[in-house]
């Protein structure tokens, strides 16, 4: 083993420059993100003009053409419906907008509310928020999502409000320790000092504060959701027929595995570049907003 | 940008690696299929059965109780018709003939039905199968109701050793042969009282059903190996067992719920039988070179809830909206890769009761959407509920037509619990996606399962008054022609007015090892004569 | 205060699996269809049986009481004690989390520090690729890949079921390789990453740069000074990765049809069998429950800075 001390970089004391630039400097400079970001944009244009795009319904089949392999015609070939497995394909791109946005909006809002409300007033509201949010953690995310699953029945609302349960504590802890922080701060101290409220101090200053982290975990957990979205098709509490996920569509698919693999190969690996492509952009925005990295990126 | 293109690399390389690892055996599966479709015709080398070797037989459900019958489901038993037999049987003609019973009679004058017990037959625990075991077992079926036409039932008295009379109240019946002496399995007595204590008046009776939760001794021609819960089951020679040494070592029964994996267990070799395979996956193996055998057929239909005063399925129009409004051949040709039917009638077609001459209702979306102007339920919102599994695709397809004749049809798809527990507890909204199949006779099974006393009762369904006392009758027939003939009137009727709306007859099948000789094709499925089949040796 | 997370486990257990629609007993007469007539004189006799006539608070304690006494209560479908199920399953999930668990982490530590050690050489980007993979892979695809490539195309390996180590040590082996994989594949990775950015970013930390500077070889930094503190932020991953053990044993064992709290717990939800769900899900919680406590003591004693009260 050599020597070599060049191999961790050393970085000069951070530049003057405003945040917004460097936001976009850091975030844009990675190819890797650009990627991301791309994927995502082709996402966004798929989802927004899928009627366009898809040059077959995607609910409603030949039945005479069913389980067609990939040809001129079906360039992914057909399902055990005779329905074009691209357009779904297409269609099923916004399947992952509704589940993914509905379902991180609604967790994030609630995780959110419950995180700042336990960490700004401390005692037993904190214990009792934070220790149910501990609980709810214990469980793991597709036991806890396929019980709600089961009480609730599949469909898509259910899904979204299993999921959402389930992502809960994950916000609310971050939220909860992020509030813990800032509270700390000299400015909110002031602020209580000068008699504002608790509600306004939780919502014009720590809120925004969180802002960043948000982001990033939103970006993130988006991903994992898209994944366990998946796993509830596979077992069985997903979204209904005729309904386009990709989850949904690998699950149906797998069981053709040997004979028409594109069915649950090409869902499969929509589901992967997006997780990936999310991953992607939700660690540029982190290391773009994450002040410990100010002036080493 | 030199890392860049490394991960572009990467991920491509990756994809394609996944590619060509779905993709290239398709070449390889295809290939091979020219060369073993000679194997069915190996027969000739090895000219008749040979003792030995054990067959690997996967089934999807594992059994949760072995022994003791009255926790039982027909899911375990079926598993078990190794080990456990019954007074009759049916036979490969799908008659019921006397099997642990040496013969029975009727007495209709003196309300009796007399059974003499085949002689020497004795239990996996060495007890003997006699007139006083059969007792035991109609005792604690009776008393737990687990037989039909219980209100029939009047009592059961042991004559000698070999022979016994049941004494039965009311009119002639012929379904009772069924319900009392083909349903109950037979166990014996003196290994779940021993179980309890070795000495039979101490004997503690929870200690008892313990012991035969976990452990089956009945008189079949294999008996209990080793049973790990979910994983497997080995059922072991029966040396002694009455009707001839079977052929077989042991039959190790693989409990393996994905049908994935199940059929690429079967391509690899290692299971050599498997139950319930899905068409999808029967032509799948056919063409690797495995044998499919043809089993009982079965009719896929819509039950709407007519039970339900309120419910809007007493209206002729709509049930008959729903029928025309199905593209019956369309869902046969791509559910069934051409080998399901389009069903005219809720019997299979060839079996009695079935009549050629019904032309049934075909697709015809104008007169479906005539019929539900006509009944008022336009633009209804319906729910479909649907066993999660195979069947998802059906109901996907329903959901497709009835939604173009201007219904709008919501699928629910259920867990078994739920399904289950909607059919035979708490009911249905609208319609359910479930099965009619013929196990034995068509007679019997219209009598099972959708008769005027059916074993179990659905919650939405049971046949309109007016069909009902048909069904009545009927029973009281002693002449089998006569009996066949109500049965065909009886499914006419439902017909006509779609009571149940028929979807295809689906080509139920098992899927075996050229190695493995099996007649199950031609029994009835829940009876199955594991001493005759035999397995090649390799 | 880890006592009362667990009674606010049981307490949502319990509540939600009488909120699943459909009675038990229904479902267990469903599934006897064909098997003869159940009365309700019948059902009334179960109903007593397993206590379901009693109000729910009672049916609560009862519960309760009997878990603390060790009896986890009587299965509705299986038929047997719970207690007796969860000690045919446990050891395989274990088994198989186990190993998942610590090559998991060797393998994702291993990678981590080796990607950030050259960072933006090959090796780095492999190991940022296969972590991306890993985080964005869905875990039952993965299972039916690698056994239709290695199971069904090579036969390398047996395509499904479990083999318990005892009785023979290299069957078994073989048979959980794909499970293995399937279920460390996402912790790996999230280990892997994490390693990688706080070792870079401990990298950077001024101690180290002194260290460098006054000549220690590499073994001596990246060993003494590097792993030491940047592992600390890792520790905390390993209580989330029993969780995600326990939520890919979910799945996997579904594919590879391997008899373990997983599969039993996927079962009862659908069987409704509140006894065994109740009870798993309860079992699962605590280990959970204890081994983040664990985590978080020792996190505490392993990073200086941070003192719990």
């Amino acid at each position: 083993m050599t020597n070599n001390p060049n191999k961790v970089t050393f970085y000069e004391s951070p530049p003057r420059i405003s945040e917004w630039r460097r936001f976009w400097r850091v975030f844009l400079q990675r190819k890797l993100v650009i990627i991301g970001l791309m994927i995502l944009l082709i996402l966004v244009i798929t989802a927004i003009f899928a009627p366009w795009l898809a040059s077959y319904d995607p609910y409603r089949g030949d039945p005479y053409d069913a389980l067609a392999q990939p040809s001129a015609k079906h360039l992914l070939g057909t399902d055990i419906q005779g329905r074009d497995t691209l357009s779904r394909l297409i269609y099923g791109a916004r399947m992952v907008f509704i589940v993914g946005f509905v379902t991180t909006g609604f967790a994030a809002t609630v995780g959110v509310t419950l995180g700042i409300i336990a960490g700004y007033y401390k005692g037993i509201t904190n214990m009792i928020i934070m220790r149910i949010m501990d609980a709810l953690m214990g469980f793991p995310m597709i036991i806890l999502a396929l019980m709600l699953a089961a009480i609730l029945g599949g469909g898509i609302q259910n899904v979204i409000i299993a999921l959402s349960v389930a992502m809960i504590p994950g916000y609310a802890r971050i939220l909860h320790g992020l509030t813990l922080s800032i509270k700390e701060n000299d400015y909110i101290l002031a602020q209580e000092a000068m008699g504002s409220s608790g509600r306004r101090i939780m919502f014009t200053h720590i809120l925004p504060n969180s802002l960043p982290v948000m982001i990033v975990l939103i970006t993130l957990q988006l991903g994992t959701l898209i994944l366990a979205e998946a796993g509830l098709s596979f077992l069985g509490v997903g979204i209904k027929p005729p309904g386009a996920a990709w989850g949904a569509m690998v699950a149906d698919g797998y069981k053709y595995l040997t004979t028409n693999p594109v069915l649950s190969f090409a869902p499969g690996f929509a589901i992967m570049l997006v997780v990936f492509a999310f991953n992607l952009v939700g660690d540029g925005l982190r290391d773009a907003l994450d002040p410990r990295l100010r002036g080493l990126l | 940008m030199k890392r860049l293109l490394l991960i572009i690399l990467s991920v491509v390389v990756i994809s394609a690696l996944v590619f060509v690892g779905c993709g290239e055996p398709e070449e390889t599966t295809t290939a091979p299929t020219t060369v073993p479709t000679t194997t069915p015709t190996t027969q000739p080398t090895t000219p008749g059965p040979v003792s030995g070797g054990t067959v690997r037989v996967i089934n999807a459900s594992g059994v949760n109780v072995m022994g003791y019958s009255l926790e039982q489901t027909p899911w375990d038993l079926f598993v078990l018709l190794c080990a456990v037999e019954k007074l009759v049987e049916y036979d490969e003609n799908q008659e019921l003939v006397p099997h642990l019973a040496e013969s029975y009679s009727f007495n209709e004058a003196a309300k009796t039905i007399s059974v003499k017990m085949r002689e020497g037959i004795r239990f996996h625990d060495g007890s003997d199968c006699d007139a006083d075991a059969i007792a035991w077992n109609f005792e604690h079926q009776v008393m737990n109701q687990r037989i039909g036409y219980l209100d029939q039932w009047d009592s059961l008295e042991v004559i000698d050793k070999y022979n016994f009379i049941i004494h039965y109240t009311g009119d002639y019946n012929n379904q009772l042969t069924v319900a009392w002496l083909w349903s109950p399995p037979i166990y014996s007595k003196m290994a779940f009282i021993t179980a309890g204590g070795t000495i039979p008046e101490n004997s503690d009776i929870e200690k008892s059903k313990d012991w035969a939760r976990l452990n089956v001794s009945g008189t079949g021609p294999f008996k209990q190996g080793e049973f790990i819960r979910d994983v497997s089951l080995t059922m072991v020679r029966n040396d002694d067992y009455w009707g001839g040494t079977p052929y077989l070592d042991a039959i190790h029964y693989l409990f393996i719920p994905d049908p994935v994996t199940a059929n690429l267990k079967m391509q690899a070799g290692e299971a050599d039988f498997w139950f319930g395979p899905s068409i999808k996956d029967q032509l799948e193996l056919e063409q690797a070179g495995l044998t499919r055998i043809e089993a009982q057929p079965s009719v896929w239909c819509l039950f709407p809830n007519i039970v339900n005063p309120d419910s809007k399925w007493h209206n002729k129009d709509l049930r008959e909206a729903v029928e025309y409004a199905l593209d019956k051949e369309g869902m046969a040709v791509s559910l069934g890769f051409g080998y399901y039917t389009a069903a005219k009638m809720v019997v299979p077609e060839g079996k009695e009761g079935y009549d050629p001459d019904w032309e049934g209702r075909s697709y015809d979306v104008d007169k479906a959407k005539d019929l539900l102007a006509k009944s008022g339920y336009d633009g209804e919102t319906i729910k479909l509920m649907v066993l999660t599994g195979p069947n998802v695709d059906l109901a996907t397809a329903v959901k497709r037509y009835l939604d173009d004749i201007g219904l709008n049809c919501e699928v629910d798809i259920a867990d078994p619990g739920r399904f289950y527990g909607s059919v035979f507890g708490t009911s249905w909204d609208d319609l359910i996606i479930y099965s009619f199949g013929v196990m034995g006779s068509s007679l019997d099974s219209f009598h099972n399962n959708l008769g005027d006393q059916p074993l179990t009762r659905m919650a939405g369904w049971a046949l309109p008054p007016d069909i009902l006392d048909m069904s009545i009758e009927s029973r009281t027939y002693a002449d089998e022609a006569d009996q066949i003939k109500a049965i065909g009137d009886i499914f006419m009727a439902i017909s006509e007015d779609a009571y149940i709306i028929p979807i295809y007859k689906v080509a139920n099948a098992y899927m075996a090892s050229p190695y493995f000789h099996t007649t199950i094709g031609q029994e009835s499925g829940f009876s199955q004569y594991w001493a005759k089949y035999w397995l090649e040796p390799r | 205060m880890a006592v009362i997370i667990v009674i606010l486990v049981t307490i949502m257990v319990f509540s939600a699996m009488r909120l699943l629609p459909g009675d038990p007993l229904e479902i267990f007469i469903g599934q006897s269809a064909g098997m003869g007539q159940m009365t309700e004189d019948v059902k009334e006799q179960l109903r007593h049986e397993y206590g379901l006539d009693k109000s729910p608070v009672i049916q609560y304690f009862d519960w309760i009481g009997g878990v603390l006494r060790g009896d986890l209560g009587r299965s509705i479908t299986y038929r047997d004690s719970v207690g007796t199920l969860m000690a045919e399953r446990f050891p395989i999930t274990l088994h198989i989390g186990l190993v998942a668990f610590v090559l998991g982490n060797i393998i994702g530590i291993a990678m981590g520090i080796i990607a950030a050690l050259r960072r933006g050489s090959w090796m780095d980007s492999l190991v940022t690729m296969l972590s991306y993979i890993g985080i964005s892979i869905p875990v039952f695809w993965l299972g039916f890949l690698l056994m239709y490539v290695f199971g069904f195309h090579l036969k390398w390996l047996p395509i499904s079921g479990y083999v318990s180590p005892f009785d023979d040590f290299w069957l078994s082996t073989k048979h959980i390789i794909m499970p293995v994989i399937c279920i460390m594949i996402t912790g790996l990775a999230v280990i892997a990453r994490q390693t990688r950015s706080s070792v870079l970013e401990v990298s950077q930390q001024d101690y180290v740069r002194t260290a460098w500077s006054k000549g220690l070889p590499e073994r001596a930094v990246v060993a003494k000074h590097i792993l030491k503190n940047s592992l600390i932020p890792v520790v905390t991953l390993l209580g989330i990765g029993i969780g995600i053990i326990f939520g890919g044993s979910v799945l996997v064992e579904q594919v590879f049809a391997i008899p373990g709290i997983g599969r039993l717990l996927v079962t009862s939800v659908f069987q409704q069998d509140y006894v065994v769900v109740q009870s798993g899900v309860l079992v699962i919680s605590f280990i959970v429950i204890m081994s983040n406590l664990i985590v978080d003591i020792s996190y505490a004693w392993l990073d200086p800075r941070i003192r719990y009260g």
